[in-house]
C-alpha cells in the first residue's frame, strides 16, 4: 500500500494491470520497446517477476539466467556447499504425517512451514501446521512444501551484484529495527569478510549471475550464518547501502553499460526509513475504497496473499501451473521415499487382523509391546550412581495386558486416583510399588494402612496434609514442582519469592524427619521437544537445590515425565538419560532414585486401531473415504497424525502416502476427520480395512461411546 | 586514540577540549560512587531470598542459556533508596541501574560465570538527563548526573579472547559492543572494576572493543 508511483522523484510512470490479467507476451514486448526507446535497463521488483523475465532472457533485462532458480532451490542446499554458512535442517511436508509431526517434535516446535519459492509460516503444533499448509496450497497448489526448524538469532542480509557470473560489489546489513512483520526499518551497512565475498563470488561464478541479489541469514551468537532465503533482486533496502557509499545499482548498470556513475559517498553507515504523506497526482487519484471492509480471513502474512493488489498470486500460477513448469528442481533429498513397513510390524498386524474380525476394534501388538517394555527394562539394569525405576502410567492405557508386561519388566505404577492404585492392586502391583501423583489430594481409607511408594502433592495444602497424616501413607513424600516459567495449572510454583518461603516454611516446620523427601516434575516432551524438556528438568533440578539449600530437607527420589512420543524416546534413552542422570547426581547428590515415566512412549505403538472401509468418494477433486469408526475411538485425531494402512481384501499391505484425500469418520460431527493430506490408494474398495497406528495410549484410555446407541438401565 | 584497529591504551582522548574537560569533570564527580551491593541482614530473611534469586537464576539459564534476563520482567527500572538488603529488593517492583547490575552479577556468580561490575559515564539529551533528575528529586536528586552526563551500571562478562569482555547492561538488556562512542546515549568513559571479580583471577587489563582498559580505572572512550 505504500505507493511512491506519485512521487516526484520518478521523471514517467507506467502503470499495468495486476499480474494475473496481463497478456505477459505484451508485457514482454511493451518493456522491451521501453527499453529501447529509452535506452535504459530493467531490474525486476520481486523474486516472481525475475523467474519470470528469465524464461525470456533479453538484453537490458538485468536478471540471472533460469539456470540460477533452478539450482538453487529451496531451503538452499547447493548454496549451503559454496557459501560459509549452513542451512537450517527441513523435511518435505510429503515425507509422511509421523516423520513430519516427529520433526517439529524434535525441534520443540520452533518450525516454518514453507513455501516452494516464497512464503513461510511459523507453526505451533500440529493443527496449526496442516492449516498453514492447507493455506499455502490455496495458492501455490499441489507444489512441494518443507518444514524448517527456525534459528534463533539476529537477521543480517547480503545485497550483491554481479554481471555475467562476474561479482560487482556487496553490502552487508544488520537490521536495527524491525517492523511488527520482521521487516527492515532501520539497518547498518558494513562490508562483507574477505571470506564471505569470496564465497559469494563463486557462487555468482558458479551461477552465471547477472543482477541483483540478495542473501538472508540469521547470525547466531557464535557468529554462524544460517540461510534463509536468496533472493534474485536488490533488496528493498538497497538505497541504504547507497546512502553508506556502496551504491550496487550503479555498479551494475556500469558493468552493462560501461558509464561510469558518480563516486558513491557514505553518508552514514546506517539508514532508517520513513513514512510520510505526498500529494497525489492529479492524474492518478485513488477510488473510493470497498463498501464493505475486506479482512484478511487467513493467517499468512504473505505476499501472495489473493488480496494482494498486484496480484502476484496469479503471476505464480501462471509461471508453475498454466506453463507446466516445475518450480524448482527440488533435491532428492525431499523426495519422499516410497513408504516402507516394519516387518514386524507388518507380522503383527496379518496375525491379528483376519477377515472375519469385527471392526471397529482395538488390537494388542504384543510383540511389539513387549520390545519398549524390554527397553526399560535393560536401560533400568544399568548399574548408576542413582536408581533408575520406570514407572507405568495407569491413566495412559489401563489394559490389564498391558500394566502386567510393565510389572513382569520391573516397573513401578504411578496413579492419578485412589481407583488406579487399587486396578494397579488388582493387576498384581503391590502397594509398595505404587507412586501417587495428584491433582486428587490422596484420600488413605481405601489404602487400609498399606503404604505407597511415594506420595507427590500437587499443591502447599496437599503438602502440609500429607506431612500431618499418620500413619505415613508412603516411605517417600514430595511435590510436584511446576514447570519452570509456563502457566500449568500443575504443581508447585517457585517463582514468587513469598510462594519459595511458604514451601520453604511448611518443609522447615512440618515434613516428618523419618519419611523420604521427594520431587515430581512433569512436561510433555511432545509439545515443548526433547531439547527444551532437559532444560526445564534442569531448571526444575535448580529449583529443588534450592529448597534443599534453605531447608535442609535432602531430595532422595526426583520423579521425571514424560509425554515423549514412541519415536524420540528411545534417542532420549541413548542420548539423554545418563547425562542427565548425572546432572542430578551431581547438583542433588542425596537422590537415591530416580523415576522415570515413558508415558505414551510405551504404549501408543502397541495397539492400532481396525477400521472398514465403508465408502468411497470423489469430492472437489479429491478423493476421500468414510470408516467405520470415529474420534470416538480416536478422540485424538485432529491433535497428532498416525500412519495408516490398507489392508485390502486379497491380503495387500500398504501404507498410506501424501496427498489430498482424506478418511471421514462415521459420526455427524463436522471434525470428525480421521487423517487429511493422504493418498487414498485408488485400488481401495468398501469393507477393505484402513489401520490406524498410535491407538494405544491416551486415544485407547480416553475412547468413548458414541453413535452406538442406548444402552441398558 | 579512537582508531579501533587495534588495541590502543587508554587513557586518551580525540575529542574538543571543552568536551574532554566535561568528561574529566564528570569523572571527578563520579569518581567516589561504589557499585550497588545488596546486604544481608543477620536473619533468615535475607537468605532465604538470596537462595530464591540464586535458584531462579541457575533455573533461568538451565532454560535458555541466559541467567539474567529475567530481571527485567521481574523489575521495573526506577530510583531505589539505600541500603537495601535481599529481603527487601525482592519485595520491590522498581530498582535502579545498579540493583539491576547487582543482580546481574550474582546472577553470574550463580551460575559459575566470572563477572565483573562496570561504571559507565554516557552522554544522553541534556532535555532528557532534566527529565530524569525530576524523577529523582525525591530520592537523592542528580547524584548521578551532570550536565548531558549521566553515571550508570552494568556488568562485565568474559569475551571469547583471554583479556576480553563484553558489556551486558542489563537495564536496557543489551550488549554494549555496538552501542555509540559518540552522540546521543553514547559510552563517553568506563571503570571496570577488579576487587569486585567474583572471586576470579585479577587481570592487568581487560580488552574491550579494541580499547586496552586498566581496572579500577576510569577510561575515557568517547570518539
Amino acid at each position: 500500500m505504500s505507493s511512491g508511483l506519485h512521487s516526484e522523484f520518478f521523471d514517467d510512470v507506467w502503470i499495468t494491470r495486476p499480474w494475473g490479467e496481463l497478456d505477459l507476451s505484451l508485457h514482454f514486448e511493451q518493456i522491451q520497446q521501453r527499453l529501447d526507446e529509452m535506452g535504459g535497463y530493467y531490474l525486476p521488483g520481486s523474486d516472481l517477476e525475475a523467474r519470470w523475465l528469465a524464461k525470456r532472457s533479453a538484453f537490458r533485462i538485468l536478471v540471472p539466467p533460469l539456470e540460477a532458480f533452478e539450482h538453487t532451490s529451496k531451503p538452499f542446499e547447493m548454496a549451503e556447499k559454496i557459501l560459509p554458512v549452513r542451512v537450517p535442517e527441513f523435511i518435505a511436508l510429503d515425507a509422511g504425517p509421523r516423520e513430519t509431526y516427529n520433526f517439529a517434535v524434535d525441534h520443540g516446535w520452533k518450525v516454518w512451514v514453507k513455501g516452494p519459492v516464497m512464503d513461510a509460516q511459523r507453526v505451533h503444533n500440529w493443527q496449526h501446521l496442516q492449516f498453514a499448509w492447507g493455506e499455502l496450497a490455496a495458492v501455490w497448489g499441489e507444489q512441494r512444501f518443507f518444514l524448517q526448524r527456525d534459528v534463533p538469532g539476529m537477521d543480517v542480509t547480503v545485497a550483491f551484484a554481479a554481471h555475467d557470473g562476474r561479482l560487482l560489489g556487496t553490502a552487508f546489513m544488520e537490521k536495527r529495527q524491525l517492523t511488527g512483520d520482521g521487516k527492515c526499518w532501520a539497518g547498518e551497512v558494513t562490508t562483507c569478510s574477505p571470506d564471505l565475498v569470496t564465497a559469494i563470488a563463486s557462487l555468482t561464478e558458479h551461477l552465471k549471475w547477472t543482477g541483483g541479489g540478495e542473501l538472508e541469514f540469521i547470525r547466531e551468537e557464535s557468529g554462524q550464518l544460517w540461510l534463509i532465503d536468496l533472493n534474485y533482486r536488490f533488496p528493498a533496502w538497497i538505497h541504504g547501502a547507497t546512502l553508506a557509499g556502496i551504491n550496487l545499482p550503479a555498479s551494475l548498470i556500469e558493468a552493462v553499460s560501461g558509464v561510469t556513475p558518480l563516486p558513491a559517498r557514505c553518508e552514514s553507515r546506517q539508514f532508517t526509513r520513513l513514512v510520510m504523506e505526498i500529494p497525489v497526482l492529479n492524474d492518478l487519484q485513488f477510488p473510493s475504497p470497498p463498501k464493505e471492509k475486506k479482512t484478511k480471513t487467513g493467517s499468512i502474512a504473505s505476499k501472495l496473499a489473493v488480496t494482494s493488489p498486484g496480484g502476484l498470486p496469479q503471476l505464480m500460477q501462471r509461471l508453475f501451473t498454466s506453463e507446466n513448469a516445475s518450480p524448482s528442481a527440488q533435491p532428492d533429498l525431499i523426495r519422499p521415499k516410497p513408504p516402507l513397513i516394519d516387518p514386524n510390524f507388518e507380522a503383527a498386524i496379518r496375525k491379528s487382523v483376519v477377515p472375519s474380525l469385527e471392526s471397529p476394534a482395538r488390537i494388542l501388538l504384543a510383540d511389539i509391546a513387549k520390545v519398549r517394555f524390554d527397553l526399560m527394562r535393560d536401560v533400568a539394569s544399568v548399574a548408576y550412581p542413582i536408581r533408575l525405576s520406570p514407572a507405568y502410567s495407569i491413566k495412559t492405557n489401563p489394559d490389564r495386558r498391558l500394566m502386567e508386561m510393565a510389572r513382569r519388566a520391573g516397573f513401578r505404577a504411578e496413579a492419578i486416583s485412589i481407583k488406579e492404585a487399587l486396578w494397579a492392586r488388582e493387576a498384581g502391583f503391590r502397594f509398595e510399588d505404587i507412586i501417587y501423583n495428584g491433582p486428587v489430594p490422596l484420600e488413605p481409607t481405601p489404602l487400609e494402612g498399606h503404604v505407597l511408594h511415594a506420595v507427590f502433592a500437587d499443591s502447599l495444602e496437599s503438602f502440609c496434609r500429607l506431612c500431618d497424616l499418620r500413619p505415613y501413607v508412603a516411605r517417600t513424600i514430595g511435590l510436584r514442582l511446576s514447570p519452570f516459567g509456563s502457566e500449568s495449572r500443575f504443581g508447585v510454583r517457585l517463582e514468587h519469592p513469598d510462594r519459595f518461603r511458604a514451601v520453604s516454611d511448611a518443609i522447615i516446620k512440618s515434613f516428618p524427619t523419618d519419611v523420604g523427601f521427594g520431587v515430581h516434575h512433569h512436561l510433555q516432551s511432545s509439545v515443548m521437544g526433547p531439547q527444551a524438556w532437559l532444560n526445564h528438568t534442569r531448571a526444575i533440578v535448580e529449583q529443588a537445590k534450592s529448597l534443599e539449600n534453605i531447608t535442609g530437607r535432602k531430595i532422595q527420589i526426583f520423579d521425571i515425565g514424560g509425554g515423549w512420543t514412541s519415536e524420540s524416546f528411545v534417542p532420549f534413552i541413548a542420548d539423554h538419560l545418563h547425562p542427565l542422570l548425572d546432572h542430578i547426581h551431581n547438583r542433588l547428590p542425596n537422590v537415591e532414585e530416580v523415576i522415570i515415566e515413558p508415558g505414551k512412549a510405551i504404549c501408543e505403538q502397541s495397539q492400532v486401531l481396525v477400521s472398514r472401509v465403508l465408502e468411497t468418494r470423489g469430492t472437489d477433486c479429491k478423493w476421500e473415504i468414510v470408516v467405520d469408526t470415529c474420534l470416538a475411538e480416536i478422540p485424538l485425531a485432529v491433535y497428532f497424525p498416525r500412519d495408516v494402512y490398507h489392508l485390502t481384501g486379497t491380503g495387500k499391505l500398504t501404507k498410506l502416502t501424501s496427498g489430498v484425500g482424506r478418511i471421514l469418520g462415521r459420526v455427524c460431527m463436522e471434525h470428525d476427520i480421521l487423517a487429511s493430506g493422504i493418498t487414498i490408494p485408488p485400488e481401495t474398495r468398501v469393507g477393505d480395512f484402513m489401520i490406524f497406528s498410535h491407538a494405544g495410549g491416551y486415544e485407547s484410555s480416553m475412547s468413548y461411546r458414541f453413535g452406538v446407541g442406548g444402552f441398558h438401565e | 586514540m579512537n582508531e579501533r584497529q587495534g588495541t590502543v591504551d587508554i587513557p586518551g582522548f580525540l575529542g574538543s577540549t571543552e568536551n574532554m574537560a566535561l568528561i574529566e569533570s564528570a569523572i571527578l564527580k563520579f569518581s567516589d560512587i561504589h557499585p550497588t551491593v545488596i546486604q544481608f541482614h543477620p536473619e533468615t530473611c535475607c537468605r532465604v531470598a538470596h537462595e530464591w534469586f540464586r535458584g531462579l537464576s541457575c533455573a533461568h539459564n538451565a532454560v535458555s542459556g541466559l541467567p539474567a534476563p529475567w530481571l527485567r520482567m521481574r523489575w521495573r527500572w526506577g530510583p531505589l533508596e539505600r541500603p537495601i538488603h535481599w529481603c527487601q529488593i525482592v519485595e520491590r517492583d522498581t530498582i535502579d541501574c545498579g540493583a539491576l547490575s547487582a543482580l546481574t552479577f550474582e546472577s553470574m556468580v550463580a551460575i559459575g560465570e566470572p563477572a565483573w561490575f562496570v561504571q559507565l559515564i554516557q552522554n544522553f539529551d541534556v532535555g532528557m538527563v532534566r527529565d530524569w533528575e525530576h524523577f529523582w528529586r525525591d530520592h537523592g536528586g542528580s547524584y548521578w548526573t551532570f550536565g548531558p552526563l549521566v553515571y550508570h551500571e552494568c556488568i562485565a562478562v568474559r569475551s571469547s579472547n583471554d583479556n576480553g569482555i563484553r558489556i551486558w547492561d542489563p537495564t536496557v538488556e543489551t550488549l554494549s559492543d555496538q552501542q555509540p562512542l559518540v552522540g546521543h546515549d553514547s559510552i563517553v568513559a568506563i571503570r571496570v572494576l577488579q576487587d569486585d571479580g567474583g572471586g576470579v583471577p585479577s587481570q592487568a587489563f581487560f580488552d574491550w572493543r579494541g580499547f586496552r582498559l586498566p581496572p579500577d580505572e576510569w577510561c575515557v572512550v568517547a570518539e
